[in-house]
């Protein structure tokens, strides 16, 4: 099994059991850009290497971090990317957790980042898309490895 | 000594992770609490008042949390550190150790992890 399909598998998972039970996976794609506005991010390094990010428009990004964070949040702010950015972290680190228990690939994290100024690049490596369907939206996490 | 009397510093750089073992540990009656948000401000904090235990994130900007919990251990030689990480690999867990952590708790924690963690603290297990 490819280390991106564990990604997705995890990722499928993870959704479900911390954000939303009923949310729906959409088929995965090759991308040959980075979407505009794609900046909520996170380096996973080691022997693994990817870069992984979340976008969406911004309502979806704060109806996701109200169901993730359990907090109200009753309009859009920089607590919204860092509660999406949080998440990302945890999923993350549920990945590379699995991935050394299971193919003693040992790999870390970098600091999630959410800086609007500073969108995600791919530096000609591949573009996995990854669209979701939520009860509030729909969103796309992408990996880049 | 009981949970209740432990002085405790939270370092982690997530709002969402302090607040959730922030009111873990209320729930658990421990309300004297002081958060950080990486591991330089958790080294300097505990420089100027020690705690009874210290619960550290690893992947924080700054200084990361295995090389704060070294710095800390090597400032108190009875410091109490406790890993509080979504990177729970086995490499991790070993750094955390050598580092001189005593426990290493894998996100998400729920309040009754971190009881018991707190447990071995009071009991006096190392």
């Amino acid at each position: 099994m490819a280390n991106s399909d564990i990604y997705v598998a995890e990722l499928t998972s993870n959704l479900r059991k911390f954000v939303d039970d009923s949310v729906t996976e959409r088929p995965t794609y090759i991308s040959p850009d980075i979407p505009s506005g794609c900046y909520i991010s996170q380096n996973i390094t080691g022997d693994y290497n990817a870069v992984s990010a979340i976008y969406g428009d911004k309502e979806a990004l704060r109806q996701f971090s109200v169901n993730y964070a359990k907090m109200e949040l009753e309009e859009y702010s920089e607590v919204v990317d860092e509660l999406a950015s949080d998440f990302l972290n945890l999923h993350n680190g549920l990945f590379v957790v699995r991935l050394s228990r299971e193919f003693s690939t040992e790999s870390s994290l970098d600091p999630p980042m959410f800086d609007p100024d500073k969108a995600v690049s791919a530096e000609n490596r591949t573009i996995h898309m990854i669209p979701y369907d939520f009860s509030f939206g729909s969103l796309v996490f992408v990996l880049i490895e | 000594m009981d949970i209740k009397d432990l002085k405790v510093l939270i370092c982690d750089d997530s709002l969402l992770a302090r607040k959730n073992l922030h009111d873990g540990l209320n729930k658990i009656g421990c309300t004297n609490v002081t958060e950080v948000k990486d591991g330089q401000a958790a080294i300097d904090a505990y420089k100027k008042n020690p705690v009874d235990v210290v619960f550290l994130d690893i992947v924080m900007p700054v200084k990361d949390g295995i090389t704060a919990a070294g710095e800390i251990c090597s400032l108190d030689k009875d410091a109490y550190v406790i890993m509080v990480s979504s990177v729970g690999t086995q490499l991790h867990l070993r750094e955390a150790i050598k580092a001189g952590a005593r426990d290493f708790l894998q996100k998400p924690t729920t309040p009754e992890q971190i009881k018991e963690a707190l447990s071995h603290v009071v009991g006096g297990d190392s």
